[in-house]
């Protein structure tokens, strides 16, 4: 493939960054942090109505037939803007996971629905300080899921949860209608995620995947949500990076902008460094993307080195952007604290750091032997 | 902290004497690889590496705080105290836990220089910083004890009359506890080399008198004993204490001469028309340099403190000891890079020094214990988190 964006990727680039610049309010984002369980309206409304929700989705399901290098365009203008809620992302991933599965009735009755914006989904793989346990301590027996899942990004107003369970010691993927869950709110720094706790008794589900193929299936869901998250963290500490550069360039101290010191512009230029090797980490594993299955070699390396660099690339750029804007950059209506929260938890969601540099040592290993 | 005049006192007698040693005279040793005799033959003459041993064998009866300016002072300089630092610190064991007749027989002698007590034979090819795994035995023959067995990174052996020497006198699963079964000897080294001793030297990036010992069937009198036999580990940690607040001062030392000479340098060198420590990219280095360095320093001081009180202040003297060689060691080498850096081109050139130096100061964050060993410690016994190893 080629290594640039052609036509139509930065056409949907441009047109999506527009259309979050011309509808986001940073008042309305600031306005969620200081409530638990709610998201921003506006964003969601704009995301179904702009079709986002349906780019990773085959076209026979009703969504757009497009890839990984698409949504994350789309995910780099969210991250830019704080994306007011976690659906496209969590969406993406149950998706794949149905599009993958060995489940026709259940891709059958929620990928139209996903596509169009009509449902929304969470992922709940992780429990204590595992992202993805190798045995799951949430049973699944006959079609019946009990057992907790903490924490869950989205889970509290999803409709549908793909959940990580086990049936007599052997993984199983599932899908559970959250309707038929507990759900406790869960009041974070970061409230529009909508983290809840799920408490499962009983809860009916249907099964996605079973036994080693599933570890594969949720593995790739890890990776492509992965690189998905990676996007919406380059978009965020380009943002953070842009925002410190014109407040160099404006902001000016003993007679010069501050930009003129070198602590300070060497600082934002060692972002700019930081954001384009996580961008092309990015492009790299959004090209490596296997097409409605699942992936081929080499792209769980790649995403896990994306969201390595993201991760660091975005916790970097919003202590220094903060750091260049002094004492203003704390203040609450500057709204960086905006971007630092995003950053921790999007650093956390997609599996963690020390997830996923232990997957990328383990694919390497493999590479040297 | 405002030092005292003693203190002062020493700082300038030891930058007197350095100063017959300037950096033309380490280049030529470094150049040939040669020890620098004369440089340590002042330092003795002058009573420096007599400074920990008491008066009333002949030393000057120093506390280790004032012991570690000198060896600061001596990097500070520009010169290289590796060459005989251990002359000041090894012989701490045998104060600590020698027979009175052995003190009487030998601190004199390492007092006045006329014996040199320089070479620590620990370190084995197959146990590193995992002393307890050492393989030298020493075996008892009557009157005698026979060893076999080799040292690596032996320091200065070519250049000691003495070595404490540690080694098993009790196999690993005979011994009581796991800490027990090794022993330490204070070997004379003028009677065994060539006769159950070899000594080999180990080249190295910079011009450090380091050796491979071999011991075959090597016979030392029982009377080389240093206290208890078995008690060798638990002996040698006491001194290792000592070894590393000096060690952690020489890279203090070193840090303030890299700090100097990049502050020299970037106040005269002048590009697109000014000096370039007028540019903060060079000069919030050379700054963050001097904070990290001071940092440090407080913390050797404080360490050193805790030594001279012989653990009756809080907290755990290994740990002080290892953070302080830790922190000094990281805020030489962050020096001695930003050094290198603020010369450009020069800081390659022999003339400045600069290399030599920034070779030499590299050695501190892995000898004579690794910072991983150093952090390991840290979590292991005074976090309490679990061993990691």
């Amino acid at each position: 493939m080629s290594i640039l964006y052609d036509e139509g990727q930065r056409a949907i680039a441009s047109e999506s960054r527009r259309v979050l610049d011309a509808r986001m309010d940073k008042a309305r984002l600031l306005a969620l942090l200081e409530q638990t369980g709610k998201y921003d309206q506006p964003f969601w409304d704009t995301v179904v109505e702009q079709g986002w929700t349906g780019i990773g989705i085959a076209e026979d399901h009703g969504g757009l037939g497009l890839g990984l290098i698409e949504l994350g365009l789309v995910a780099q203008a969210c991250g830019a803007a704080t994306s007011g809620a976690p659906f496209l992302t969590s969406g993406y991933g149950v998706a794949s996971a149905l599009q993958g599965g060995s489940n026709a009735d259940a891709a059958a009755l929620w990928l139209p629905k996903l596509a169009a914006g009509e449902a929304t989904a969470a992922i709940a793989f992780a429990e204590g300080s595992a992202p993805l346990p190798l045995v799951a301590a949430t049973p699944f027996i006959d079609g019946k899921l009990s057992g907790t899942k903490n924490g869950v990004a989205g889970g509290l107003t999803a409709d549908v949860a793909l959940v990580w369970a086990s049936v007599d010691g052997q993984p199983v993927l599932v899908l559970a209608e959250l309707s038929g869950a507990t759900r406790s709110a869960v009041d974070s720094f970061d409230n529009s995620r909508l983290y809840a706790d799920l408490a499962f008794a009983g809860t009916p589900a249907v099964v996605i995947a079973q036994g080693p193929v599933a570890h594969a299936l949720a593995m790739d869901v890890m990776a492509r949500v992965a690189v998905i998250a990676a996007h919406e963290q380059v978009g965020g500490a380009e943002a953070l990076m842009l925002t410190a550069r014109d407040y160099a360039l404006t902001r000016r101290a003993f007679g010069q902008p501050i930009g003129a010191f070198q602590s300070v512009k060497h600082r934002i230029a060692e972002l700019y460094g930081l954001v384009e090797i996580a961008r092309a980490n990015c492009i790299h594993a959004a090209a490596l993307e296997g097409v409605c299955g699942i992936s081929g070699p080499g792209f769980v390396t790649a995403a896990a080195a994306a969201r390595i660099s993201a991760t660091e690339a975005y916790d970097t750029a919003a202590r220094d952007c903060v750091q260049v804007h002094g004492g203003i950059g704390v203040t609450w209506e500057a709204g960086l604290h905006l971007h630092m929260r995003r950053a921790r938890s999007l650093a956390i969601e997609a599996g963690n750091l020390f997830f996923w540099e232990d997957v990328l040592v383990n694919e390497l290993q493999g590479q040297a032997a | 902290m405002t030092e005292s005049d003693d203190i002062a006192e020493i700082r300038r007698a030891v930058a007197g004497l350095c100063a017959d040693f300037p950096g033309e005279y380490w280049r030529d040793k470094d150049r040939e690889r040669a020890y620098p005799t004369e440089f340590v033959t002042a330092l003795t003459q002058a009573g420096f590496l007599a400074a920990l041993i008491p008066h009333e064998y002949g030393g000057s009866g120093l506390k280790l705080d004032a012991a570690a300016v000198i060896m600061e002072e001596i990097q500070a300089a520009g010169c290289n105290g590796a060459s005989a630092h251990a002359q000041m610190y090894i012989m701490n064991t045998l104060l600590k836990f020698g027979s009175g007749e052995q003190k009487r027989a030998y601190l004199p002698g390492i007092a006045d220089g006329s014996l040199r007590l320089q070479a620590f034979g620990v370190s084995e090819p197959t146990s590193g910083t995992d002393t307890l795994s050492l393989r030298t035995v020493a075996v008892k023959d009557g009157d005698h004890y026979v060893v076999n067995g080799q040292k690596i990174w032996t320091s200065r052996a070519e250049h000691s009359d003495l070595m404490l020497l540690l080694a098993r006198t009790t196999p690993a699963d005979q011994a009581a506890k796991r800490t027990e079964g090794l022993s330490i000897f204070l070997v004379d080294m003028r009677e065994v080399v060539g006769n159950g001793m070899t000594i080999k030297p180990i080249r190295t990036m910079m011009n450090h008198s380091t050796t491979e010992v071999f011991f075959d069937d090597m016979r030392i009198p029982a009377s080389a004993l240093v206290g208890e036999e078995g008690k060798g580990f638990r002996y040698i940690l006491s001194g290792m204490n000592a070894e590393r607040v000096l060690i952690a001062a020489e890279c203090i030392g070193d840090a303030k001469w890299f700090i100097q000479k990049a502050t020299d340098y970037a106040k005269e060198r002048k590009v697109f028309g000014r000096p370039i420590g007028q540019n903060q990219g060079v000069q919030f280095p050379i700054a963050r340099c001097y904070a990290q360095m001071r940092a440090a320093e407080l913390m050797v001081h404080h360490a050193a403190q805790a030594f001279d009180a012989g653990g009756k202040l809080e907290g755990n003297l290994g740990a002080e000891a290892n953070m302080a060689k830790l922190l000094a060691s990281e805020a030489s080498w962050a020096a001695a890079d930003m050094c290198v850096q603020t010369h450009g081109g020069f800081g390659f050139a022999e003339e400045y020094d600069i290399e030599r130096k920034f070779r030499e100061a590299r050695l501190y964050t892995v000898a004579p214990i690794s910072t991983n060993l150093i952090l390991s410690y840290l979590a292991e016994h005074v976090l309490g988190l679990p061993r990691s190893y």
